[in-house]
């Protein structure tokens, strides 16, 4: 019996084995295909390169069809290559996208640094801002990247755009005179504002009006702390300010406030009158700044978690009437609700102070800091290559980028209220919402959508809307947030300013700065939560020891390196 | 009485069980909890687990959860894909670590001990992630499911498992024995070594099924362009990342209100589904052990009664 049991056992075993050797050779021979395939891929093309396979003008770019390949970061499915979007440039331009998406920026890094070793990088690279203007000059110097500019010709619409905003061929173009990399532009005040919003219900239950200062402000919140501002009938379950405190809108607008108009926090660079740099993190107003942090945190108005909360958090206190007084994309995202639900909120920013008697609002840079496309040096189809890229600068481009074609995954739509087509997505059926359709049906998001002159959408009709159509009731819950905002930056004695421009620096500058930056920013991070929530510690007495600490980490030689690249910059 | 009871209480080996006891209760809550919590997460509404009201049990009980599991399709292609690179890549490491275990516990194997060396350095020294990528687009692996398959095929750790529990219990008379009986080193191997070290065999399948199963890093780098070959660790991580992309792009900027708000929805679906689809994925782990949980005592008593 148990002979027999291990005569089978034998038999079995190497019946198995037998069969993995042959699994694995068959799987081997099996998958070399795809890479045999790639192999004829350069072959097939090498005989369009002696003629023109594109056009100079005009759409198509390629009469007889190409492909390009491309890798991307992107968000939803990254599954790209059966999106609208995809067929629709193929019958549009006679391109071919073969799209390789990454849910992460992360995951794109590494991918994008092996494609470079093994030689396998595709034509177009989109890292949608995952990598920074540092490494993109790094590439750049390695050989990886075409220098767009050597094919201005090809590309009216990037040169039309650059006429029209100066900053942005300032910005790309890298100290040796060539573009690489493309960045976003985004001209549309409604996202280059910060958004803070308070509970118009709270302020009407505590009796107060929307504040204007710093002063009013500490008021507004102390009334949040002391009655039942929600009016659930228990007086102590308000946070009266959810701060974030992870350098976002709530720090921008409250640094305004004294004097400081930046959009990081923790590396406030400012312009004095003469060209100089100033950093902002070691002046009079930082510290004001900081004691009025401290006032509020140590007198409860502050959430005493707030170094700890996470996003999640902060939203659940906004949906169950919690705060009263946040930064947030809006309100209805953070309650997940209805974009009406914002009708009950009003957007708090300009305020003053005695460091600046100026209602001051701070617009985020036009252009992003990292970079959203690049075209591989080694491509077979540079001229179709940057045709393709020019196109999106136009603004046809802008608005198929966001939200595709007129017919085919959107229509242009008469807006009652304000009086004016909008590019109105689709939302057929099977989709829970327009988003959804687009993120994951209509279009690869990301990668083309390069400049945000507001063409089509609804920003553009709010920002030239008369008042009257502004203060509407209609208007306010069809458009939420944007009217806020719009109505906000509407009043009296507002006034808008850019924060510091975008530098450019050389390599060797740049990854000095990178390193500099990061031991800086680390600890300025570190000292602010430190200064607003340890009780201990007295900002005035520990002031000099942290300036001395700044100093020591490499500030001066941080701010020598700004005003060379900043020297430059006005040189232009 | 007062004797009695100090001999009680100091009686050395009640003072070892008990702290034995101590321990091994505090290490027992410390692993259950995490599973007690996932396990109520995964019934419980999302927003109650991120606000921290759920400690223990679930609070406002739902199945939505794992209602959208079942209809998520590239879950269960993801669970395809794992349980066939489970078995079949545990079966390909058993094909290799065992005739290799073998014939490094033999003394007839002649620079045993140089191979072994050999075996050993690549435990402490590899060439690191692109080297490895290198070589394995030059073999045309990258984007298959070979390459998942017989990468790491052999774990020196496990080798060296195999290798002891060869030498060590299966005595050298048994050898001698068949070979007099005309058994050549394949018989031996398959009739005499194989039977005898089922525990050894049984302990390495977990290991490296285990290790199938949880493997994503390999996955991630080599199948980024074959999204059908994922298997489910890489759904659950791109789920995971869905729960923390709204967070990340809203702090990063560059996308628009609505986009922002369709990203919460996601969130809210992602952090819903999560906690679902790591029970979903821990659970045939989790049935299989007990089956296998025989072997191991054997395995340990079989050394313990040897000689």
């Amino acid at each position: 019996m148990r002979a027999l049991k291990k005569g089978n056992a034998k038999r079995v075993w190497s019946l198995l084995l037998v069969l993995a050797l042959a699994l694995s050779l068959a799987a081997c021979g099996g998958e070399k295909t795809p890479s045999e395939g790639d192999g004829n891929d350069p072959g097939g093309s090498e005989g369009g390169e002696g003629s023109a396979y594109y056009n100079e003008t005009g759409y198509p770019i390629c009469d007889e069809p190409i492909t390009l390949t491309m890798m991307c970061v992107t968000t939803g499915n990254p599954d790209l290559n059966d999106r609208i979007m995809v067929s629709e440039i193929e019958k549009r331009f006679g391109i071919k996208l073969d799209i390789t998406g990454y849910a992460s920026a992360e995951e794109f890094q590494t991918q994008l640094n092996l494609a470079m070793t093994t030689g396998d990088l595709p034509d177009l690279i989109a890292p949608c801002n995952a990598i920074t203007m540092g490494q993109m000059r790094e590439y750049a110097e390695d050989g990886y990247a075409l220098a767009l500019d050597e094919y201005a010709d090809l590309m009216p619409n990037m040169q039309a755009l650059m006429e029209e905003y100066p900053e942005y061929e300032k910005y790309a173009t890298a100290d040796d005179g060539h573009i690489y990399g493309l960045n976003s532009i985004e001209v549309n005040e409604f996202g280059r504002v910060d958004r803070v919003y308070i509970n118009n219900q709270w302020l009407e239950n505590v009796g107060m009006e929307v504040p204007t200062s710093v002063d009013e402000l500490y008021e507004v919140l102390c009334a949040f702390r002391d009655q039942d501002a929600n009016g659930n009938g228990d007086p102590n379950d308000e946070i009266p300010f959810d701060y974030a405190a992870s350098n976002y809108y709530d720090d921008y607008m409250l640094l305004a406030a004294f004097g400081l108009n930046t959009k990081d926090a923790n590396y406030i660079l400012t312009e004095g009158e003469d060209g100089t740099v100033g950093f902002g993190n070691a002046s009079e107003n930082y510290k004001a700044y900081l004691k009025y942090m401290k006032k509020l945190y140590e007198e409860g108005l502050i959430n005493r978690e707030c170094y700890v909360t996470t996003e999640d958090q902060r939203n659940e206190n906004v949906a169950k009437d919690r705060t009263g007084f946040f930064g947030a994309a809006a309100p209805f995202v953070s309650a997940g609700q209805d974009i009406s639900y914002d009708a009950g909120f009003s957007w708090v920013g300009g305020l003053t102070s005695e460091y600046n008697d100026q209602r001051t609002v701070p617009m985020t840079n036009t252009l992003s800091e990292g970079i959203v496309m690049f075209v591989n040096a080694e491509t077979e189809y540079p001229e179709a290559a940057v045709r393709f890229l020019d196109y999106w600068f136009s603004e046809e481009g802008e608005v198929a980028a966001q939200r595709g074609w007129e017919g085919v995954t959107m229509d242009y739509e008469y807006n009652e209220i304000l009086k004016g087509d909008v590019a109105t997505l689709y939302c057929p059926e099977g989709y829970e919402s327009s988003e959804d359709y687009k993120l994951n049906k209509a279009l690869v998001v990301g990668p083309f959508s390069y400049c945000s002159r507001t063409y089509g959408t609804h920003y553009r009709l709010l920002s030239t809307a008369s008042d009257e159509v502004m203060q509407s009731e209609e208007v306010l819950d069809a458009y939420g947030w944007a009217v806020l905002v719009g109505n906000g930056l509407r009043q009296d004695g507002i006034v808008e300013e850019e924060v510091f421009p975008r530098l450019v620096y050389t390599e060797d500058e740049s990854s000095r700065r990178v390193s500099l930056y990061n031991d800086l920013t680390t600890y300025i991070a570190a000292q602010r939560a430190e200064f607003i929530t340890n009780p201990d510690v007295d900002i005035d007495a520990s002031w000099d020891e942290y300036l001395a600490q700044l100093d020591q980490i490499g500030l001066p030689e941080l701010l020598e390196l700004e005003q060379a690249a900043y020297d430059r910059y006005n040189g232009n | 009485m007062k004797t009695r009871k100090r001999n009680f209480w100091f009686n050395g080996d009640k003072v070892f069980m008990g702290i034995s006891y101590v321990a091994l209760a505090l290490v027992f809550v410390l692993t259950l909890y995490p599973m007690i919590f996932v396990l109520s997460a995964s019934f419980s509404d999302p927003g109650a687990v991120s606000s921290g009201e759920m400690v223990l049990f679930p609070k406002e009980f739902t199945l939505e959860g794992y209602r959208y599991i079942l209809k998520y399709n590239e879950i269960w292609l993801g669970y395809a894909n794992t349980i066939f690179y489970t078995l079949v890549g545990t079966f390909i490491n058993l094909a290799v670590t065992l005739p290799a275990a073998y014939a490094l516990s033999r003394k007839e194997l002649v620079g045993r001990n140089l191979i072994l060396f050999l075996f050993m350095f690549t435990m402490y020294f590899s060439g690191g992630l692109i080297p490895s990528y290198l070589n394995a687009n030059s073999f045309g692996l990258v984007n298959t499911r070979t390459f998942v398959l017989i990468n790491g095929a052999v774990s020196v750790y496990n080798l060296i498992v195999a290798r002891t529990f060869f030498s060590s219990t299966i005595p050298e008379q048994l050898h001698e024995a068949a070979r007099i009986d005309g058994a050549d080193m394949f018989k031996d191997f398959f009739k005499i070594v194989l039977p005898l070290s089922k525990p050894v065999i049984v302990v390495l399948a977990l290991y490296y099924g285990v290790g199938h199963w949880n493997e994503y890093f390999t996955s991630m780098i080599y199948l980024a362009k074959r999204r059908e070959a994922w298997p489910l660790q890489l759904f659950l991580k791109e789920i995971l990342i869905q729960g923390q992309f709204a967070e990340s792009a809203l702090m990063a900027g560059g996308l628009s209100t609505e986009e922002i708000a369709y990203l919460f929805k996601q969130a809210d679906t992602a952090n819903m589904v999560k906690y679902g689809v790591i029970v979903v994925s821990v659970v045939p782990m989790l049935a299989i052990y007990p089956w296998l949980q025989k072997y191991f005592a054997q395995g340990v008593m079989l050394g313990a009664v040897k000689e």
